[in-house]
């Protein structure tokens, strides 16, 4: 039968009458839920509360403590790189896990503590470069269950990087979730910013014998 | 068949009767739940399968055979039971010993010699047991003709990679850390490439016994 | 009609109240049954071989035999390379070793150790260099069918947790394998041997040989 017909047919039909009505209402209620509204670029790093120095910062995942912060030319060991001089900021944590199990240091605490470098007026998450234990200054592989460490995080930077006087950190939260992957394993996933550390960077590049 | 005042038909029926009317459906429901669980069972097994080795290419000794785009034979088989510290194996344990299989492998015209570095070998005895070449107790040794564990290139005198080439035969050494009591003539010898370019099933290998 | 009348068949529409009902049961039972269903951490969950005390065990390819286990405060080891002077490495709890002898029954490869607490926390082993005692730290060492290796875990855990502890062993230098085998030995340690435990440990044990 001809198009017309069969158009008119269907606008009769009751039970299409009341799917289309169904389907403005979906439209409707989503639009006015802030569905079609343009998604939001940022994580939210601006409306983070700032904490400093002593306090204690809960991201979920872990406990962590800011103690202080430095930037050095040689490492928290005291020993400096010898074929490229660098520059190493280096913030000091006391990071208790909360996970239940033994994590990595290059795990969650790398990729929940993060630097916020300004470069170009724009803000940049840099991940720490190694973790050091700071009693012994071994390179801190796990962080186990309810033992807080007090860890020495380093970034490596070229050496005549410029940091201001007090720089920050950020945090991000993470969480546990029954159904983390795929597959529906279980798993701590990173949700958004938790809380932004700042710190007063002590400079220590003059000293010559103790880092 | 009786036809009724409401335009429905009916037909007499009897419990016993049900099911030999419907014998052919109960038939076909039945074995197609058969085939619902069986296919499955023989897919999954079918790759699991095609993973582990299950199809050998046997080899006697001195023979050459073909496999993965060249051609391959076990020139040598010896055991060196002079291991312990000091030697050349360097061993830390003294109740081990080291098999090592020398072959010698002529890659065809069209084959790429580099894509047969990644060949692994394992030795296994009557019971299933497996070593693997080259493990990391062995890894200090340093072969006197500098003679690689890889299928198609070495380490030259000058540091620069020796590439084995078509039609040129191009020999390697596997070894291997047996208990020192193992009767390593009755065991036999793999080789696989892992290459699914050049071995099209995953599951065949190279077989070569030490007698 | 009498009741020895035969019951006609297509009587009515072939849609009617009970098959909304019919249809509404199965749903409602799809849902129970997905519910009913094991969650994917469930399904996978490796196979849990039971030990008590100082035993071998055998998993899937390797075998256990704990010969015992010990507290320290703290390790003194040699220096190395980078950091010539003996050193002391400390922990925030207190270390336990667990002496033992591992075997590969049928392939080579790493067996690794936890522990877990009664609380149900794992300890992972603090790494092979954690210690670092090349022959005796067990964690991510090779060991091939007819070699045993002997030498001890290390591990790290706060003074409380000794007791209830549990040691468990698994092949591979991950996690315990999906639906392998794991080794899960109760050490035994009850209040009382946890005291006693802390009570022998020397505040630095010498490691260096």
């Amino acid at each position: 039968m001809s198009a017309r017909k069969e158009l008119s047919r269907a606008l009769r039909n009751p039970w299409l009458r009341a799917a289309a009505l169904l389907a403005v209402l979906a439209v409707m209620v989503t639009a006015m839920l802030g569905g079609f509204n343009k998604a939001t670029a940022t994580t939210g790093a601006s409306q983070v509360h700032t904490y400093p120095a002593g306090a204690i910062v809960d991201s979920g995942a872990m406990r962590i403590t800011a103690l202080k912060a430095w930037r050095s030319l040689r490492g928290p060991e005291g020993n400096a790189d010898p074929y490229t001089p660098v520059q190493y900021l280096v913030l000091q944590v006391r990071v208790d896990n909360r996970t239940g199990k033994s994590n990595s240091a290059y795990g969650n605490l790398q990729a929940d503590l993060v630097w916020l470098s300004r470069k170009d007026g724009r803000l940049q998450e840099v991940k720490a470069d190694r973790f050091q234990r700071a009693d012994d200054h071994t390179l801190v592989d796990l962080l186990h269950p309810g033992m807080p460490t007090i860890v020495d995080m380093v970034w490596k930077l070229p050496i005549e990087a410029e940091l201001p006087a007090t720089s920050e950190w950020g945090v991000v939260r993470r969480e546990f979730s029954p159904k983390a992957t795929f597959f529906g394993a279980s798993g701590w996933v990173q949700g958004r910013a938790a809380a932004k550390l700042a710190l007063a960077v002590e400079d220590r590049r003059a000293n010559v014998i103790a880092p | 068949m009786t036809r009724h005042a409401d335009g429905t038909t009916s037909q007499p029926a009897s419990p016993s009767g049900w099911w030999r009317r419907n014998r052919a459906w109960l038939l076909g429901a039945l074995l197609l739940g058969v085939v619902a669980f069986a296919r499955p069972y023989q897919d999954a097994l079918k790759e699991y399968q095609r993973w582990r080795p299950h199809d050998p290419v046997d080899v006697a000794k001195g023979e050459w055979a073909e496999y993965a785009g060249a051609r391959w034979r076990l020139v040598d088989a010896s055991l060196k039971t002079a291991t312990g510290p000091g030697s050349a194996f360097d061993l830390q344990r003294l109740d081990s010993s080291v098999l090592v299989l020398r072959y010698e492998v002529v890659p065809d015209p069209g084959t790429d010699p580099d894509k047969l570095d990644s060949c692994t070998g394992r030795v296994f005895d009557a019971q299933g047991r497996e070593w693997e070449n080259n493990p990391l107790p062995l890894s200090r040794y340093r072969n006197p003709q500098r003679l690689s564990d890889m299928c198609g290139s070495r380490l030259g005198e000058d540091f620069k990679r020796q590439h084995a080439r078509p039609g040129q035969p191009f020999v390697f050494e596997h070894l291997y850390q047996l208990p020192r009591s193992k009767d390593w003539r009755r065991l036999q010898a793999g080789i696989s490439v892992p290459d699914k370019a050049l071995v099209k099933d995953q599951g065949s290998y190279l077989r070569f016994s030490l007698q | 009609m009498s009741v020895l009348d035969p019951i006609p068949l297509r009587r009515r529409r072939w849609w009617g109240w009970r098959e909304w009902l019919l249809l509404l049961g199965a749903l409602v039972l799809i849902v129970l049954l997905r519910k009913g269903q094991p969650d994917y951490d469930a399904r996978v969950a490796p196979l849990l071989v039971h030990g008590h005390g100082l035993d071998r065990i055998e998993g899937r390819n390797f075998a256990i035999d704990v010969k015992g286990f010990k507290v320290a405060g703290a390790y003194l080891v040699a220096g190395d390379f980078s950091h010539p002077q003996p050193r002391q490495l400390k922990s925030s709890g207190v270390w336990l070793s667990v002496v033992g002898t591992l075997e590969a029954l049928e392939k080579p490869g790493i067996i690794s150790a936890r522990l877990q607490t009664r609380d149900g926390l794992f300890y992972d082993t603090s790494g092979s260099g954690r210690p670092k005692l090349d022959g005796v730290n067990l964690t991510d060492r090779f060991v091939a069918p007819g070699l045993p290796e002997s030498g001890a875990y290390f591990f790290e855990l706060p003074p409380d947790k000794l007791q209830g502890a549990h040691l468990q062993v698994y092949w591979g230098n991950l996690t315990p394998g999906l639906m392998d085998s794991l080794v899960d030995i109760d050490l035994g340690i009850d209040a009382a041997r946890a005291r006693a435990l802390l009570d022998e440990a020397e505040p630095v044990l010498d490691l260096r040989k």
